[in-house]
């Protein structure tokens, strides 16, 4: 069984303003397990950055605990926590050294002298910058602040990082350069990581599993294939990747499946394995790139979905394309570029859609 | 001017064609150096004329440093160098005591969480900024009057390390709101107690404000003539004092070359404040 290194329970988080109190986060509750690699997803003001702070101590929690590896932890200083944060802004101590910002947090627990430069000196030599010991914060890079961050938040070796969007002030290339350092020094160190982003590509790349997160609620809890497979309902669907959300009525057929129809009467057969409640409005979730797009041909098929081409955006690897059925039902589509049928596609031309079904999802309101 | 505040780059673009226009204006450049003049002048004629060898303030007889010897070894020395060394004693003492109370202030205010009374506090420290000074001179003369404190050095430096406060508190205040608490939460992160926090990241952080705070006190208390001729006792002289009662005598250059000594510690010592505030900010 894994051990569970943070265990978030029931916790609510209420800023009382006078007039209107905000509910930051409504009654969250889930596991971390000991050496993950764990993301809290969501849009700027769904609470994940409140949950961060309120485990580093920095918040107090209106209602519930936080156990760390089995300790309630709810009321401790943020300096009583075996917890490290990254912060997004880095905060180095401006006024001292690369390798005196890496020893703060040793020397205030108390390691000896020696002790403190060793580790100064293999937390350096792990993000690779032994010649910057002696460098103010002012004189580096934001790439490599960013790194001396890390290093200072690893060096006590805390029992969880935290990491609160610390790659959002870097460029693209250091971003995704940096991505991949941080997963390799998540593995090589063996510390649980907890990191909140609001870039669904970063956290699909780097995670092992994701929370997403919106209003102040946990929408769906898995791994990054998970997610962007299975989403549970609208917004996962929406936040992670594209995806085409279409309304349906259902009709329960024998053995489990049943019969889904979209709102042009065009029926889809689907094997779905739960019940479903043929009263509730229901909607299925098909991801751009489980579209196949082809000109029409002589005789299509009765039951073939057929629409028009609206406008064409070439992305490099693929091309995305807008199809418009009818005035209820319109598509975006992905087609590949190596393939004979991208360059046949004109603004205006009449395609038919064919969807693979295996790839369609209901998805919960 | 919303615009402005939203995006300060696209604000800084257009201050600096304000500034562009403002050069066009008819008149600007002649008042504006009608001020300068008017300003300055004096300051330099001063200057110029502690250096002369005549005995006369206004006719120019050579170049010579007779009146800096005179300030120091001539008959009146041994009373200005009394009243330097009160000035001195009095601005140390006061600059040191005013800048530590005016550090406290501007943590609580700054730092500390929302109180009642908040603004009424700001507007407390800042006052005295904005009292007419002979106010201020005449309502402390009366107090220590009533409360039969005996007047001389003590009544002084009490009444500079009060009126100083202010002086002090603005570039303290002014520094610790441009640092951003996230340093102080960094270390908390890092296991330092809140005495930690404060000793080891925020207090060295906010030397550079605390520095020129203490410097703005001390030449403010240094070159204080009003409150001080109130207050102080018989007997009793600064500098600002002692060259007050010797002009009353009739102007001698002597007081031009004591003039232009204390000017030139202001200046250097308004250099410095600069210069430590602006090493602040390119941390």
């Amino acid at each position: 069984m894994t051990k569970i290194a943070l265990h978030i329970d029931h916790i609510v988080k209420v800023y009382p303003h006078r007039h209107h109190p905000v509910t930051a986060l409504k009654e969250v509750s889930f596991d971390i397990h000991d050496n993950e690699f764990f993301t809290l997803l969501g849009p700027s003001g769904c609470g994940k950055t409140t949950l961060l702070r309120i485990i580093a101590g920095f918040e107090e929690i209106t209602a519930g605990q936080v156990r760390l590896y089995g300790d309630d932890i709810s009321t401790l200083a943020p300096h009583q926590r075996p917890v490290n944060t990254v912060f997004q802004q880095y905060a180095l101590f401006p006024h001292l050294t690369v390798a005196d910002n890496v020893a703060f947090g040793l020397k205030r627990l108390g390691q000896s002298a020696d002790e403190v430069k060793a580790r100064t000196a293999a937390m350096l030599d792990l993000i690779q910058m032994t010649e910057y010991g002696q460098r103010k914060p002012h004189e580096l890079s934001g790439g490599q602040q960013q790194r001396v961050a890390l290093a200072r938040a690893l060096a006590p070796a805390p029992k969880v990082l935290l990491l609160d969007e610390p790659l959002s002030a870097l460029d693209l290339k250091l971003r995704q350069a940096m991505r991949e350092e941080l997963k390799a020094i998540q593995k090589q160190t063996g510390i649980t990581f907890v990191f909140v982003t609001h870039d669904q590509e970063e956290a699909l790349a780097m995670s092992d599993r994701i929370a997403v997160m919106s209003n102040g609620e946990v929408q769906q809890i898995g791994s990054p294939q998970d997610i962007y497979n299975n989403p549970r309902n609208h917004f996962v669907a929406n936040f992670i990747g594209e995806a085409n959300i279409l309304d349906v009525t259902a009709e329960p057929m024998r053995g489990g499946k049943c019969r889904v129809k979209l709102a042009n009467g065009t029926a889809i057969p689907l094997e779905i394995d739960h019940a479903i409640d043929a009263a509730k409005p229901l909607s299925i979730m098909i991801r751009p790139e489980h579209l196949s797009i082809k000109p029409v041909g002589k005789k299509p098929p009765k039951s073939a979905l057929i629409g028009t081409v609206q406008d064409l955006s070439y992305l490099g690897t693929d091309t995305q394309l807008h199809v418009r059925v009818d005035d209820r039902i319109s598509l975006l589509a992905r087609v590949q570029n190596d393939t004979s049928v991208e360059g046949a596609l004109k603004p205006g031309q009449s395609v038919q859609i064919d969807m693979n079904l295996n790839a369609i999802r209901m998805l919960d309101h | 001017m919303p615009a402005t505040k939203r995006n300060p780059r696209h604000g800084g673009i257009e201050m600096a064609r304000a500034t562009e226009k403002v050069k066009w204006y008819p008149g600007f450049r002649e008042i504006t150096l009608a001020c300068f003049f008017i300003l300055y002048a004096p300051l330099i004629i001063v200057m110029i004329y502690s250096f002369n060898a005549s005995q006369s303030i206004t006719i120019w007889g050579g170049f010579s440093l007779h009146w800096y010897e005179k300030v120091f070894y001539g008959v009146e020395a041994a009373k200005f160098k009394t009243a330097t060394v009160n000035s001195l004693i009095i601005a140390v003492m006061a600059a040191i005591v005013s800048t530590v109370i005016a550090t406290a202030a501007a943590l609580a205010m700054v730092r500390g969480k929302a109180f009642k009374g908040k603004s009424l506090t700001f507007g407390l420290i800042n006052l005295p900024l904005m009292v007419p000074e002979i106010v201020t001179a005449v309502a402390t003369l009366i107090f220590f009057s009533v409360i039969g404190f005996d007047r001389g050095l003590l009544s002084i430096l009490l009444a500079h390390i009060v009126f100083c406060i202010p002086f002090a508190y603005l570039p303290i205040s002014a520094r610790l709101q441009g640092i951003s608490s996230i340093y102080e939460q960094a270390g908390r992160d890092l296991y330092a107690t809140p005495g930690q926090t404060f000793r080891l990241i925020l207090f060295p952080l906010m030397v550079p404000g605390i520095l020129s705070g203490f410097l703005l006190a001390f030449i403010i208390s240094l070159d204080d003539f009003i409150i001080t001729n109130f207050v102080k006792g018989a007997g009793v002289e600064t500098l600002p004092t002692a060259i007050f009662g010797a002009v009353k005598q009739g102007i001698k250059p002597n007081i031009m070359a004591i003039s232009t000594l204390m000017l030139t510690v202001s200046i250097v010592l308004v250099s410095i404040s600069y210069l430590i505030s602006r090493m602040g900010r390119q941390e």
